[in-house]
């Protein structure tokens, strides 16, 4: 038993890598690297050939996973064709990126082995041998750092906390054929076309200034406040899941994990505390401003310029004074 | 959990102290149900199918479909919070609970070797005084060094 195996995704289609996908992979080598191993990649699908030869290109020897019933994602179908490739390849540790899909299935696959998945992993390194993961606690505020001494090692790693990987240049490697197999009837789910709610009208991915609103603002009618702030600045209204939970403000102006991903060259962030989910769709945004009541909010961990105060003083008067520059 | 033979088990979809997100995943595969994860809105449809809403990434939805016994993990946003009322939470002083002994826990795989917070990536500059003060800084910043007024 030895080596990495990374589990690329897939868009839903099949038609191309999950973007989060090349990160795994550079996670991947990383850790090969570091225990001196090979590091293999996996494509899934119906016809998964011409995704793992792309993948192959890279220069990394590529299982295309083949099965009429992994022409869409279930748990069951994923869960069970990997159960079958990892009892064949033997590779020690099983390397995800921590998207929708990989939440919906690793955990249960890691439990077939009689394992545990290590998830959401922010970083690794290998010590005299050995790997550390870290994962993050309390939203943030702790980072925890895990081994796992012997058995098969299953992990998954946070959105961008592996640059994606690189090496385009290295000699293509092999394409190798698994066909598992796999009953229809062992496929306990069936899942439909993915569909939007309504088409998407605004587009925070290209807004240059978003002024971001989270629990901190309390009460629905207290939102005017950082409208009033947004208006000034000519920014997008921007809000953590919360807001948008509660009917606030519409979903689409959700900014994290299972909203819009965001690279503003001004990121004000109001009474945002700054949830993990909330801070891997922001954290490529060139300043950040947060403005909080906790001095311990994780939000202040990627902020530039911090203040810690009461925002129901600090954002009219902030207002205030955009306006009266601008004025001037 | 097996001895009582639930049609359906509903968990969250994560902790907010851990944020493994594997229980309600877990339990699944040791209970032998189908489960969805992500789950927002649940239909029962004839044959004892149930049908789900679930959230996918990128403001996108599936419908899933699946025969009971199943599971699923709650994702925030589908229903609103209903919070005990006082009358509620009298009447459970009168409701029955029972206690029942966790099988032994077998050793963990993993093993935690150090928990710390984290070591500061990027150097926040704090900018303190009255409201006034640090809005007019904050002003000074936004036209100076970010070039955004």
């Amino acid at each position: 038993m030895s080596g990495v195996l990374v589990v690329m995704e897939t868009v839903s289609n099949g038609s191309a890598l999950h973007r989060m996908s090349l990160e795994a992979l550079a996670a991947g080598r990383k850790l090969a690297a570091g225990l001196s191993a090979t590091c293999d990649a996996a494509v899934l699908g119906s016809s998964p050939a011409s995704l793992a030869a792309t993948v192959a290109g890279r220069g990394v020897n590529t299982w295309a996973v083949e099965h009429a019933q992994l022409a869409h994602y279930t748990a069951d179908g994923w869960s069970a064709a990997l159960q079958q490739l990892i009892d064949q390849a033997k590779p020690q540790y099983i390397v995800f990126a921590h998207t929708y899909q990989a939440r919906d299935y690793a955990a249960k696959l890691a439990t077939r082995f009689s394992e545990v998945l290590i998830g959401d992993v922010t970083a690794l390194r290998v010590d005299s041998g050995t790997p550390v993961f870290t994962r993050q606690w309390m939203q943030g505020k702790l980072n925890a750092d895990y081994r796992h001494p012997a058995g098969t090692c299953f992990v998954s790693v946070q959105a961008g906390s592996f640059p994606p990987d690189a090496d385009s240049s290295a000699s293509a490697a092999e394409v190798k054929n698994f066909m598992p197999a796999l009953e229809a009837a062992a496929i306990r789910t069936t899942p439909s076309e993915p569909f939007r709610e309504a088409a998407q009208t605004v587009d925070l991915s290209s807004a240059p200034v978003i002024v971001s609103v989270g629990r901190g603002i309390g009460e629905q009618e207290n939102l005017k406040l950082v409208e009033d702030l947004a208006a000034a600045l000519g920014a997008e209204l921007a809000a953590s899941r919360p807001i948008c939970d509660a009917g606030w403000l519409p979903m689409e102006r959700q900014v994290g994990s299972s909203g819009q991903t965001v690279a503003p060259k001004l990121y004000l962030a109001v009474g945002v505390s700054g949830a993990i989910q909330h801070l891997v769709g922001m954290k490529g945004a060139s300043t950040v401003i947060a403005i909080n009541k906790d001095p311990d909010a994780p939000i202040f961990e990627v902020a530039d310029i911090g203040v810690v105060g009461d925002l129901f003083e600090i954002v009219p008067a902030l207002t205030q004074a955009i306006l009266a520059q601008k004025a001037s | 959990m097996k001895t009582e033979s639930p049609d359906l088990v509903l968990t969250g979809l994560q902790s907010d102290d851990l944020g493994a997100g594997q229980t309600g995943v877990v339990m699944a595969e040791l209970l032998g149900m189908p489960h969805t994860t992500l789950a927002l809105h649940v239909e029962l449809q004839p044959d004892a199918t149930i049908k789900v809403k679930r959230e996918l990434e990128d403001g996108w939805f599936q419908h899933v479909e699946m025969k009971l016994p199943a599971l699923l993990t709650v994702q925030s946003g589908g229903n609103k919070l209903r919070y005990a009322t006082l009358m509620g939470i009298k009447k459970a002083k009168s409701k029955e609970t029972r206690a029942v002994n966790a099988a032994a826990v077998t050793a963990r795989h993993d093993e935690i070797v150090k928990v710390a917070p984290p070591e500061r990536v990027k150097r926040t500059e704090k900018l303190t005084g009255a409201p006034a003060e640090v809005a007019q800084k904050i002003v000074e910043k936004l036209k100076l060094e970010v070039k955004v007024l």
